[in-house]
């Protein structure tokens, strides 16, 4: 079976083991863990993924599930303020999108937590936030690895993917509700493997498609600023900010798809 | 156009950067605009 669909079979069956799970008395803790380990098992060797949750004043994040990362390096009811220099998760969570470190020895993010996170091995860190139905951040998902790199487009729909049947789980805990987001389960299949090869990232058109991936996320991030903007004029400015990221973004499109046009099949 | 691209993004990020500030600086905006130009000849 393909990884995609071994994926999505694979959280389709957590997902539907979830409510009786609860209802025996599982934790949260460790239905979510129970979630990890089968991303961790499809996922091999350098994949390493926890899940931290916002406490409700939205100021911090805490460990909510960690499988296979050591207790040195977090452990359960840990909490840190969010914020743009306490590593990935902590800035997804600031800034509401996802925030992919590439190399965690470099990237500003993690100034603050840099050191710990190097002494385990750590050298990458993708995060994304974790929305219930009302689209507000419940927490962050994140995979970690040992060696540095991007996400590919398919990988990042693997995150996507993922990311939602975690949401589902705090949901159903912090509820009970029903599962009534869109069926985003069955969309975006990811097609490829989860830990990164770090040769696509120098591929040209993988680092097209990278850009791609944050104007689309740029641009839904300005509506969201002008919707909240504090004058007509802000919001005015912001609505024509994501529009040109829509713009750049259907551009940069059309490159990829000439340079994957023009580039002999491997 | 990628080098348009990840000018407008340093920009937002610069922005983001600054969301405290609760408003658009007017150096957001003239920025905005001359990449929006810089675009349109490309395109």
């Amino acid at each position: 079976m393909p990884f995609a669909a071994a994926l999505r079979k694979s959280l389709q069956d957590r997902g539907s083991e979830v409510p009786a799970e609860f209802k025996r008395g599982d934790s949260l803790e460790d239905v979510l863990n129970r979630h990890l380990r089968t991303v961790e098992e499809m996922g091999g060797d350098d994949v390493f993924t926890c899940i931290l949750l916002l406490s409700p004043d939205g100021k911090r994040l805490s460990v909510g599930a960690a499988p296979s990362i050591p207790a040195s390096y977090c452990r359960t009811g840990d909490s840190f303020e969010i914020g743009l220099s306490h590593g990935s998760c902590a800035a997804a969570a600031y800034l509401g999108r996802p925030v992919y470190s590439v190399d965690i020895e470099t990237d500003p993010i993690w100034a603050d937590f840099r050191d710990v996170a190097l002494q385990h091995g750590y050298r990458s860190c993708w995060s994304t936030p974790i929305r219930d139905s009302n689209d507000a951040i419940t927490g962050t998902f994140a995979i970690l690895h040992r060696t540095v790199g991007m996400p590919t487009h398919e990988e990042i729909e693997a995150i996507e993917l993922i990311t939602a049947h975690v949401a589902d789980a705090i949901m159903w805990f912090r509820g009970p509700q029903p599962f009534a987001r869109p069926d985003r389960h069955q969309s975006g299949a990811p097609n490829l493997k989860l830990v990164a090869n770090n040769q696509e990232a120098c591929d040209p058109s993988t680092r097209l498609v990278a850009i791609v991936d944050k104007l689309r996320s740029k641009a839904s991030d300005l509506d969201r600023y002008a919707d909240r903007a504090e004058s007509e004029a802000d919001a005015q400015v912001l609505r024509q900010a994501a529009e040109l990221s829509r713009e750049l973004t259907a551009n940069i499109l059309l490159q990829v798809e000439l340079f994957r046009s023009e580039k002999p099949p491997r | 156009m990628d080098a348009v691209a990840e000018q407008f993004l340093a920009l937002v990020e610069e922005f983001e950067a600054a969301l405290s500030d609760g408003h658009v600086s007017p150096a957001f905006t003239k920025r905005l605009s001359q990449l929006r130009q810089t675009a349109e000849r490309q395109i």
